[in-house]
């Protein structure tokens, strides 16, 4: 009995070794295991909760003006009130109202255009890599020309072109973040493509799409991922500077790039009006960030702790 | 026995940029090599480093087109051959690589890596390939549960074995070796050649061997082919060579390798000199300026491959300065 009961035990132990986690689990481990990674996914949860449901969790309207109560101070500043937590700014309208609201746009702007510039980018400097000969220094030198302009200068010129509104703002963001990838990508698989493992996947048989793809692409995706994160905020703050001049946004419309943009006449007088959508926008970022990092770790089996 | 694999004055050349306004020179990296290869069979290739050994390597595993020559791999042509019949020949050449430690995809999970040559040329379903990587590690000597695992959490050993079971799971008619065991440790070393010859003893596989290791290539080759910048300067079995070196640089060469037996000691045959550079090599026999017979005879003509004694040499005083 004892030795039936030893080999089911031995067995088990078998199984246990056998069995692995599913790719979904192992990624979580390596990324909760950075904190930094998880409170900026729980203060991102948080953000992106308060745009999805912004209409419920809101106090106020974002675009109702109390006149009665213009730059009232946040609620635990001298003179400030209660019903207004963040206070109100230059035309009375409640500050957190608008930053919740402002959410919806400022995370769209940002994530939005920062794919459509990344995905481009990625494949444009793979093609690069892949074809250095003609097909990659053409890329090249059209990207060294996009990043010589004055990169606001171009996004007003492009906005020029396809006129205003939002989604020609993000395209036109995107645009102008586009060479930053496509010479990053290029960069890192230039490097990887003269390993003997890219060698071996071409004596396997591989084709160019998949060594592009799965082979290649995977091991340049780190300084990708904090590329990727550090231009979400310029992303952020671009879009206010096209709204500021008329051509992104257009106001009452609560997004944190335009309000940070319109209250800077109040700086001296009312610090909340430009603190507060400059912390969120900060804070977010650095969020943003943060998962980044933890997103980079948990991507890389290296520094995956050994199963 | 059927020959897999022969080439003829395979050549390599690569254009090298000597800088802005002026024209490009010519690198000839492997100058017109030929030699058979049988099933079954392995063949050594050494020489000292910059000879063109990995030259060698890149063209006969279609990495890379050769600039002349023919290749024929199991009967097909592959140098002038259609594009199509080049990929399906893709799956019976395969190549281990120097270093274990970039030859594996750190991204990659180590069944993931295996089965990638049967996903890309088989039909076979995920269950069957995932069957047939299991029984290829077990073949190597892997645990099931490395199938899970990265490459960084191998040693060098394990990971050369992995490499070998990835040129394996094709079932190649010719895989080429380039310096597969240099980068391991001596301990480690014997494991992987054993493990070479146990696969081609059941696999049947030709071996294209590439080492400067003479001592690795006595245990392992059947036939071995001397290089020298570019060219062969010897062919001939293992036995032959190493008991009867005809080529004055392969003499230098086998004298070279070390002995712990002082009684195994010969006297050094020093060679004069570094290789010359290939982007300009001597006129006629590219070994005259180094070689201790050298004529004036040697400095006009190239010394073409010719059967001497049941080996293949190039030289021409390979009878008078024969021992």
């Amino acid at each position: 009995m004892a030795t039936t009961n030893n080999l089911k035990a031995a067995a088990a132990e078998e199984q246990a070794a056998l069995a692995f986690p599913s790719p979904m689990k192992e990624f979580w481990q390596g990324f909760s295991h950075n904190r930094g990674a998880v409170i900026g996914l729980v203060f991102m949860t948080i953000v992106v909760f308060c745009a999805l449901f912004a209409p419920w969790v809101a106090p106020y309207d974002p675009i109702e003006q109390y006149r009665e109560h213009m730059l009232t101070p946040p609620a635990w500043a001298d003179g400030g009130m209660s019903q207004y937590l963040l206070g109100t700014d230059e035309l009375g309208r409640d500050i957190l109202s608008r930053l919740i609201h402002g959410a919806r746009l400022s995370l769209m702007i940002g994530l939005m255009s920062v794919l459509m510039a990344m995905i481009p980018g990625v494949i444009l400097g793979l093609v690069a890599a892949f074809f250095p000969r003609v097909v990659g220094s053409l890329i090249m030198r059209l990207m060294d020309i996009m990043m010589a302009l004055p990169s606001l200068l171009l996004a007003v010129a492009i906005m020029a072109i396809l006129g205003p509104g939002l989604i020609n703002a993000m395209i036109a963001i995107a645009v102008v973040a586009l060479p930053a990838y496509v010479r990053l990508t290029r960069a890192s698989a230039m490097s990887e493509l003269n390993r003997d493992y890219v060698t071996a996947s071409r004596v396997a048989g591989a084709g160019t799409l998949r060594l592009m793809f799965v082979t290649v692409l995977p091991n340049c995706m780190a300084p990708l991922i904090v590329h990727a994160t550090m231009s979400f905020s310029s992303a952020i703050l671009e879009a206010a500077a096209l709204g500021f001049l008329g051509l992104g946004v257009q106001p009452p419309t609560p997004e944190w790039g335009t309000m940070l943009a319109s209250a800077r006449d109040y700086i001296e007088r009312a610090w909340w009006v430009v603190t507060l959508p400059g912390l969120t926008i900060l804070l977010s970022v650095l969020a943003i960030n943060l998962m980044g990092d933890g997103l980079r770790d948990a991507l890389d089996p290296k520094l995956k702790r050994a199963a | 026995m059927s020959t897999v694999l022969s080439a003829r004055d395979l050549a390599r050349y690569y254009e090298v940029s000597q800088g802005f306004m002026k024209p490009k020179a010519t690198v000839k990296a492997l100058n017109g090599v030929s030699f058979d290869l049988e099933a079954g069979r392995t063949l050594a290739v050494v020489g000292e480093s910059g000879c063109g050994k990995s030259t060698l390597a890149r063209q006969l595993t279609l990495v890379e087109a050769p600039s002349a020559g023919s290749l024929m791999l199991d009967g097909v042509d592959v140098t002038h051959g259609v594009q199509k019949d080049v990929k399906a020949l893709r799956a019976k050449v395969q190549m281990v690589f120097q270093n274990p430690y970039a030859s594996l995809n750190p991204r990659q999970k180590i069944g993931a890596q295996l089965g990638e040559p049967l996903l890309i040329n088989t039909t076979l379903s995920a269950a069957e390939r995932e069957e047939k990587v299991k029984a290829m590690m077990a073949r190597v000597g892997l645990r099931p549960e490395h199938y899970y695992r990265y490459p960084h959490m191998f040693s060098g050993g394990q990971r050369q074995r992995i490499a070998i079971a990835r040129a394996m799971m094709l079932n190649p008619k010719i895989v080429v070796a380039d310096e597969p065991t240099s980068a391991l440790d001596v301990s480690i070393q014997a494991q992987v050649l054993n493990l070479f010859m146990d696969l081609q003893d059941e696999l049947r596989t030709a071996y294209v061997f590439i080492s400067h290791n003479l001592a690795v290539v006595e245990h392992v080759a059947d036939d071995v082919m001397v290089m020298y910048l570019g060219r062969a300067v010897e062919i001939g079995s293992k036995a032959s060579i190493y008991s009867r070196p005809l080529h004055p640089y392969t003499r230098a060469l086998l004298s070279a390798t070390p002995s712990i037996h002082p009684e195994d000691r010969q006297i050094k045959i020093k060679i004069q000199g570094e290789l010359p550079s290939p982007l300009n090599p001597p006129s006629g026999c590219t070994f005259h300026k180094r070689c201790p017979y050298a004529v004036d005879r040697c400095k006009a003509e190239v010394p073409e491959l010719r059967p001497l004694e049941g080996q293949q040499v190039a030289c021409h005083r390979a009878e008078e300065i024969a021992l």
